[in-house]
Order: structure tokens, then C-alpha cells, then sequence
């Protein structure tokens, strides 16, 4: 780790002292690659730092798809004395309105000074009518085409403890949060999530992951930059077209570090049609592949290791991170060789929840041990092992920025950050078995079953009230699958209700870029309510695993 | 394959296994909210798993080819392959 008191300063010392080395390489979708140096990137990132410090300080939203001022004009928000924040592009698999209103209501959470779009963005933007949205009419917007090259710029230099980036929580709107991350909390985990990991200046990140997601953002952006490491980078878009491009990257580039979510384990084996799309690929470099982000299951390893061990593959490399932005990223982490999987009696477990290991039952894999600095607690009941995870320690997170009564409902008095996870510590590993929080993790990205609700209950032929969403393990795409169940409007019975799961599919993909799995018409009065009224997600889940799964 | 075992495959893949959903021989899978791009590079891979002497390449694996049930039996067709 390069030695600093800020996130500023780390940034850059690490591009001065490696100004004529390579820090970064932007692979494009061919394939190819351009490589940055040090002061290649400064260069730009000062031109960025001079464009941007004509605003006074606040938050600089950085709104680019891949690409050098993607990094260069966060880092140089940062070196102007701005909080910068990465946002999502705008995706044109979304419908315009949802993506205008989710996109309009966190700018209003944020209240960016500065917008950085190019015109790549901008006309996304302006096809989805995003410009015209009254949460930007005072923002200004920032254009490389704008830019002046400078000599030099002189960082302005904050306190450790103030702010120095917003990292977004990946979700959809319900969810939507700004985690403020100061200085001393992202550099303190950098330090302590280097060591635990055993990183060195020769280890070689490569990544797909887009920098609006903590994974990505956290694990290949900062890191590699604080920890002076090399960093190759994909599209996101590239990847997902042609996912092998990751592994071609690794071999070519001598990639050693490698963060993925658990469904691209599976994916990427799923992606080898003709076997001679594995010649030539050597993944015998690599230290760790670190999975993380959603649920991480042993099938998706067994998978993964079945395909590309005949490439170098080892399980051996295979490691497992239980991460969240509010703790900078990584609460645990397990070590290379040392990936556990431990089976569980399954009566125990859930009758008792207590964890007994056994021969034939439930199979968790561990997320490691703690990184120093952060302390973990499971608030279970007297007599039990499961409960809900809590944290605190040197680098969980200030809070959620200009949203004091949602930090207030997250942290105890004494610092506890309640997860919303379910989870036990065995051997003093960490294990996490399921969520308190109703969340949906698909293929990463994270959805509040309120939100697709809502939608649900847009389409006409829907009885209003009566929708219930909720998340399904899918082995076989290594993820959580959204269900979603219904009542219908009586003109609506009978034929009418396929037409309606089929108007519902396509309105949920559109309004919120999600494909649920299950999409069922229930019978009137089916749909469980709680004593309070509403409908309880877990109890129709049961239900339904119990009733109709599968018949 | 025939368009039943393709259905089948596309309802076990994306629909949770409900079999009784309408999947007409046009339906676009992308924009019916069924699969997206990933789903479709899986949706490859399961195809051609279950068709002996398929072989599906990158640049193949798009909407034109897979992205209906229509279109994936004339891409098999095209291929050589017989419907069984």
C-alpha cells in the first residue's frame, strides 16, 4: 500500500511514482488494448481537476460508460476537492420514463454541483429524455471536449475524516442509497483488505465489473490504484456478449487477481460451446478468484473448476468474500487453499438454528475469516447460532449521505451496523445463510421486492394490493431467481391470465431491466397477509414452495 | 429439436418451469422480458447440449438466430440439421 492520509494523496503518489509505468489497461471490444501510465492518467486527471474546480466543492456525479475519463475525471473530482460519485450509464435495455425517474430521484438524494457526461451518455440521455428532468436544470454539466491540457495541478488536500466519495448501493429504487465513505475509512480497509489477501505490486487485477457496483468499484478500481497494482479492464457490455474475453485477458495480460459475482462462475461455463475456445487460455497464474457479492453456492465452484481446469483452474484459487459498500467492501474473506464448504444437519439448522456439521444436509460455503479492523457479531437468540449479522470497526461507513434517519435505523448506539443478513461464525469463519432484509440478489445486481411490486401492480388486469414478489435459489444459473404471484381482476380469470403473465414480464424487464422466473396467477384470497395486513413475503414464499412449485 | 423441446427448454431456463406459458412461434424472448443478452449466450449453450451436431458460434448468438422459438428452428435448419 502506497503510505497516505488520504485518498488524494494516495492517488497521486501511486501516478507519480509509477508516471512511466503501466497502471492501467482499457481492452476494447475487439479484443485489443490500449495501455495507460501513470502520467497518462494524471495528465488527464489534472485537466479534469482544473475543468471541475471552477464549482464550488459538492458532489460530481461521473456519468461514462468504459474508458479512460471514466477514471480521470473521478480522480480528478477528487484531486479539486469534489466527492465524486460513480452513476450507472443510462442502459438502453431500460424503458426511458422508470430510468428517467430513478435516475432524477437519486440526483435529488445527491444534489450533484457537477455532472460528467460525454456524448455517449448524452445522447443516451437524451433519447431516454433524462436532460429535461427539473432535478438537473441547475446542475452543470461537464464534457471532455472541454477539456485543456495542464502542466500540473495541485491536489487540494481534505481532512482524513471528511467524505471523499459516494459509493451508490447497485439496486432499484427502493434501495437507493448514497453510503458516504470518508478518506480514513476507504484507505484504513484498503490497507487492512491488501494485507489480508497478501496483494504485491507484481499481482495484476482484470476485471468486467462496472464501477458503479461496490465490487467493482472497491475491489478493481481503488484498490488496484491505492495498492499499486496493475488493472486491466473490460466493458461490462463486451463481457457479457462474449464472456471468454475475461479469461483471454488473464492469459494475455497475466491477470492474478479476478472478483467475480457467483452466477459469472457459472455463466462462464456455460459460455464454452466448442472446447477449442479453451486452447490457449492459462488460468495457472492466477492467486485468487474471489467470489462475492450474492449468495455464493458450491455448485457454481464445482462448475467453474469442471470447465477450466483442463485451462490451469485450481480450487485452490477459489476464494469468497462477504462484502457490503457500508463497510467500505469486504467484511470477510477467505484465503487461497483454504475454501471451506460445510454441511449441516438441516433439522438443527432450521428447527433449532443451530449449526451442527453432519455428513448429509445443508451445504454453505464460507465467506472466511474477518479482515482486521472490522468486528462481526451474530445477534442470535440465547441457545442459537444463526442470526442476523452485525458489524463495526475502523471503516464501516460514515453513513448514508443527506439520509440521517435511514443511518439512525441502521446503526445501534454503540456503533452495531445491522446487516439485515442471516449468518453464523464456525471455526471463526463466517457463514451467510440467508437475509432478514427482503432483498432479491440476481446475477449481482440487487432488487427490493417492493419495487418490482409496484410495477406489477401498473398492468392492468392486476387486483391492486394483491402482488407479492420474492427471491428463489436458481442452481442451475448460479443465482436467485425473482417470483412473482398475483390476483386477478375477474374478466382476467382463466385465458386471460397467460396474456397477463406475458404483459407483466415485459413490463417488469422494461421498467426495472428485470427477468422474473416464476410469474404466477393465484386464485382470489390465496396471497397470505400478515396480523398487520400486508402481505408477508416469506410466509407466500413457503406457500408456495409448499403449493405449487414445481406442479 | 423440436419446437416443444425447445419451448420446454426456454420454460425449465428462464420461466421457473411454467409450462404453461404462452411462448407463440414469434414471441421476441428479449423484449417479452423472457431473457437478455446473458441469457441468450446460456441459451446457446443449452441448445446446442441438447442438439447433437450443433455447434454455435460467437457471432451466431444473437436476437436474428435465438431470439424467438421461430427463429431458433430455422437457425438449426439452416445449420443441417433435421428436426426430430
Amino acid at each position: 500500500m502506497i503510505p497516505a492520509r488520504t485518498l488524494t494523496e494516495a492517488l497521486r503518489r501511486r501516478l507519480t511514482e509509477d508516471a512511466d509505468r503501466e497502471v492501467c489497461r482499457l481492452v476494447h471490444a475487439d479484443g485489443t488494448s490500449t495501455p495507460v501510465t501513470g502520467r497518462t492518467l494524471s495528465d488527464r486527471a489534472n485537466a479534469w481537476a482544473q475543468r471541475l474546480s471552477a464549482a464550488p466543492p459538492g458532489i460530481v456525479g461521473v456519468c461514462l460508460y468504459h474508458g479512460l475519463d471514466l477514471h480521470a475525471a473521478f480522480i480528478g473530482a477528487l484531486w479539486a476537492g469534489h466527492v465524486p460519485t460513480m452513476l450507472a450509464p443510462p442502459s438502453p435495455k431500460m424503458e426511458p420514463r422508470k430510468y428517467a425517474e430513478a435516475f432524477t430521484r437519486m440526483l435529488g438524494h445527491i444534489a450533484p454541483r457537477v455532472l460528467v457526461v460525454d456524448d455517449e451518455t448524452l445522447g443516451r440521455a437524451a433519447e431516454l429524455g433524462v436532460l429535461e428532468a427539473p432535478a438537473l436544470r441547475d446542475v452543470v454539466r461537464a464534457h471532455p471536449e472541454e477539456l485543456v491540457p495542464v502542466a500540473d495541478f495541485t491536489p487540494i488536500e481534505p481532512e482524513p475524516d471528511a467524505v471523499a466519495v459516494l459509493q451508490h448501493s447497485s439496486g432499484t429504487t427502493g434501495l437507493q442509497k448514497g453510503v458516504a465513505l470518508s478518506h480514513r475509512e476507504i484507505l484504513a480497509h484498503q490497507r487492512a483488505y491488501a494485507a489480508h489477501l497478501g496483494l504485491t505490486r507484481d499481482d495484476v487485477v482484470v476485471s468486467w465489473l462496472p464501477l458503479y457496483h461496490d465490487m467493482g468499484f472497491v475491489a478493481c478500481f481503488l484498490l488496484p490504484l491505492a495498492a499499486g497494482l496493475r488493472l486491466v479492464e473490460l466493458s461490462p457490455f463486451d463481457w457479457v456478449l462474449k464472456p471468454l474475453s475475461l479469461l483471454e485477458q488473464i492469459t494475455r495480460h497475466g491477470g492474478t487477481r479476478v472478483w467475480l459475482p457467483n452466477f459469472a462462475y457459472t455463466f462462464l461455463a456455460q459460455a464454452v460451446r466448442d472446447p477449442a475456445a479453451l486452447s490457449g487460455l492459462d488460468l495457472s497464474g492466477v492467486r485468487s478468484w474471489v467470489n462475492c457479492s450474492e449468495p455464493v453456492t458450491a455448485a457454481a465452484h464445482e462448475a467453474f473448476l469442471a470447465r477450466f481446469g483442463v485451462c490451469g483452474a485450481r480450487a485452490d484459487q477459489l476464494t469468497a468474500s462477504y462484502a457490503m459498500a457500508e463497510n467500505v467492501f469486504a467484511v470477510s474473506q477467505s484465503l487461497p487453499g483454504a475454501l471451506r464448504v460445510l454441511t449441516v444437519d438441516a433439522a438443527a439448522f432450521r428447527d433449532a438454528r443451530r449449526v451442527v456439521p453432519a455428513a448429509e444436509g445443508l451445504r454453505f460455503v464460507s465467506n472466511g475469516p474477518v479482515v482486521a479492523g472490522t468486528e462481526l457479531r451474530v445477534l442470535a437468540a440465547p441457545g442459537e447460532e444463526v442470526g442476523e449479522l452485525a458489524l463495526r470497526g475502523d471503516y464501516r461507513f460514515t453513513g448514508y449521505f443527506g439520509r440521517d434517519d435511514l443511518t439512525a435505523a441502521a446503526v445501534t448506539d454503540d456503533g452495531w451496523y445491522r446487516t439485515g443478513d442471516l449468518g453464523f461464525v464456525h471455526e471463526g469463519e463466517v457463514y451467510v445463510t440467508g437475509r432478514l432484509k427482503d432483498l432479491i440478489i440476481v446475477q449481482g445486481r440487487n432488487f427490493a421486492p417492493g419495487d418490482i411490486e409496484a410495477a406489477v401492480a401498473e398492468v392492468p388486469g392486476v387486483v391492486p394490493g394483491r402482488v407479492v414478489a420474492f427471491g428463489l435459489p436458481d442452481e442451475r444459473l448460479g443465482t436467485e431467481q425473482v417470483a412473482v404471484l398475483f390476483e386477478v381482476e375477474p374478466e382476467h380469470a382463466g385465458a386471460g391470465e397467460t396474456r397477463l403473465g406475458l404483459a407483466i414480464r415485459n413490463h417488469v424487464a422494461q421498467t426495472l431491466d428485470c427477468r422474473p422466473g416464476v410469474v404466477r396467477a393465484v386464485p382470489p384470497r390465496w396471497l397470505v397477509k400478515s396480523t398487520s395486513g400486508k402481505l408477508a413475503r416469506g410466509d407466500n414464499r413457503a406457500k408456495y414452495l409448499a403449493e405449487l412449485a414445481g406442479r | 429439436m423440436t419446437d416443444d423441446e425447445i419451448k420446454a427448454l426456454i420454460c425449465d431456463l428462464f420461466l421457473g418451469g411454467d409450462t404453461e406459458f404462452l411462448l407463440s412461434d414469434d414471441l421476441d424472448l428479449l423484449e417479452a422480458g423472457i431473457c437478455d443478452s446473458l441469457g441468450l449466450v446460456q441459451l446457446a449453450g443449452e441448445l446446442q447440449a441438447h442438439t447433437p451436431g450443433l455447434s454455435i458460434l460467437d457471432q451466431e448468438v444473437d436476437r436474428t438466430n435465438l431470439g424467438s422459438i421461430g427463429a431458433i428452428r430455422r437457425f438449426i435448419a439452416g445449420k443441417g440439421i433435421a428436426q426430430a
